[in-house]
């Protein structure tokens, strides 16, 4: 506890000032550990090469400030001044009626976790593939078939890998250790990855596919609501990961310059991804080739075009292993974070941390087994809850509009915060991000009709509209009809609407 | 004319991302 009775800002004081964290640099780590994931590498790269190359860095930038950030403030206004997790935060800001959509959120977040932690052990298991170099030579459609449909060593990574988690959030301060570890070498090894491929020859050529800004393809809709949706995905604001890691801040951590730390960090990553991805490509497939690479999805990309470039790549053994070591630790160091969201809502019901840890591992373990078993259901889980989710952030911003943006702005967020935000921060988290995603929302609910036209409205076809809605549906269904019951059973938090309470006794560890 | 765009990109997002990481890194100091 001694080593707690500081706050990340660096003050020491009475109770009130102890924090969950040990020190700031621990708390950005699991801030950008959290955020920084397999999409920066894997879907980042596909993105950029698709719409616009720079056109999309720039409306990414541009999503990041007027949806990304202003939302990531709320979940860390919002974790904060409840110091509970969504439901008994949805609960005591909204009103009662309203916990079913902290539940809601929470649970896309449980299901895509579950669905993450399978990707994960994919990654892993090419890891292994590259050191042994077992892949070479071989079909890798046909690979990437086997691994992700009831493979043996696939399905004991999945385990390790939930074993891992489980021993990795024991304590805030283990995973404070764990992300300052991670998180580092991922930088160290995506540079140097990046280094050596523009290097390449013709390296230079994915990075002028990368950088080109093609003004025009910003005056289209698709640029900006790809962006979006990665920023989404990517930063995960909207996911709850940030609400329940700000349940363990000091009240005066800093949130503002914290955040933007973590959302820049965020497209850097992204960026160092797409250094390492596209001149990899390009240095070795003629550019229609590698553009129909880009548009074969995230599997396609890393497990099969990917893996044939290690190959045939000059060094390609070396940077084939740190590529897939480096994709594997951001991807777990997400999971690290998100895994968080369940934890601390068991532990608003009662239970030990510990308790709810090894539930959350047993509910990954039993909800992710059907995606290690087959891709088709992975892949099902994978559409279903990572639309469903951005709906949170809709959510989020009710929030907003029942407090008041002004009132979060400079009592809660400007206050503790060492930079200020601007009024942008409540035209951003009142209109823009909300009218945004829902945008967005409608526009992959009208995409899921496109791609299968004849049958979406088949409840059974995999990530067609109806299906999604169907899966949608239950969930809200279940959200509702056990509202009052988790209402009951989730302890009432400290929000007074006025200043952050201090971090409940049963959050330090 | 790739060049530029890079700096513009690159230079700007890892320019914000250095920047706000060295200013905490003062403001830690400082404390």
């Amino acid at each position: 506890m001694e080593n707690n009775a500081n706050n990340t800002n660096g003050t020491s004081g009475n109770e009130s000032n102890v924090s969950g964290y040990t020190s700031r640099f621990g708390l950005i780590c699991i801030l950008m550990g959290g955020a920084v994931g397999a999409g920066n590498i894997w879907r980042f790269p596909r993105m950029a090469a698709l719409n616009g190359g720079g056109a999309f860095v720039v409306a990414m930038l541009i999503c990041l400030i007027f949806v990304g950030l202003p939302i990531m403030y709320v979940e860390f206004f919002v974790g904060r001044a409840t110091r509970r997790g969504s439901i008994g935060s949805f609960r005591d800001i909204l009103g009662k009626k309203y916990a079913w959509m902290g539940t809601w959120g929470a649970m896309c977040n449980l299901l895509m976790t579950a669905m993450y932690t399978v990707a994960t052990a994919w990654i892993f298991r090419y890891m292994f593939m590259s050191i042994s170099k077992s892949y070479y030579g071989l079909n890798k459609q046909e690979l990437f078939s086997k691994v992700s449909n009831h493979d043996p060593i696939t399905i004991v990574i999945f385990l390790c890998l939930i074993v891992a988690l489980y021993f990795s959030i024991q304590t805030q301060r283990i995973m404070e250790k764990v992300s300052e570890i991670l998180l580092p070498i991922l930088f160290v090894i995506l540079i140097f990855v990046a280094i050596y491929a523009v290097t390449l020859p013709r390296g230079t050529e994915g990075l002028k596919y990368l950088y080109n800004i093609d003004w025009k393809t910003l005056a289209g809709p698709t640029v900006w609501l790809n962006a979006l949706t990665q920023t989404a995905w990517s930063l995960g604001p909207g996911m709850l990961t940030w609400l329940h890691t700000s349940i363990f801040n000091h009240k005066n951590d800093d949130i503002v310059l914290n955040g933007k730390c973590q959302g820049y960090g965020d497209l850097t990553a992204g960026m160092l991804g797409a250094m390492c991805v596209l001149p990899c490509i390009f240095a070795f497939l003629p550019s229609e080739e590698a553009l129909a690479l880009c548009g074969s999805g995230n599997a396609g990309l890393m497990f099969v075009g990917m893996c044939s470039l290690f190959e045939s790549m000059p060094g390609g053994f070396i940077i084939s292993i740190l590529f897939y070591v480096a994709l594997g630790f951001a991807a777990f160091s997400s999971i690290l974070s998100m895994a968080m969201v369940g934890v601390c809502n068991l532990m608003d019901m009662g239970m030990s941390r510990k308790k709810g840890i090894l539930v959350i591992c047993l509910f990954y373990l039993v909800v992710g087994f059907p995606s290690v078993w087959s891709l088709t259901f992975a892949n099902n889980q994978d559409t279903v809850w990572g639309i469903g989710f951005v709906v949170t952030m809709v959510f989020l911003s009710l929030i907003v509009h029942k407090v008041g943006a002004e009132k979060v702005r400079t009592e809660f967020i400007n206050p503790v915060s060492d930079i200020k935000t601007g009024k942008l921060f409540n035209v951003g988290a009142l209109y823009i991000a909300p009218i945004m995603i829902t945008i967005m929302f409608l526009w992959w609910c009208v995409q899921s009709v496109q791609w299968y036209p004849d049958t979406w409205w088949n409840p059974f076809q995999e990530a067609s509209l109806s299906s999604l809605l169907l899966q949608w549906a239950i969930l809200i269904g279940l959200c509702i009809g056990f509202n009052s019951y988790l209402c009951k059973k989730v302890s009432p938090s400290p929000y007074n609407g006025k200043d952050y309470p201090p971090v409940p006794e049963s959050y330090i560890q | 004319m790739w060049i530029l765009s890079a700096i513009i990109c690159f230079g700007s997002t890892i320019g914000m991302f250095v920047y706000y990481t060295i200013k905490i890194v003062m403001l830690e100091r400082k404390k």
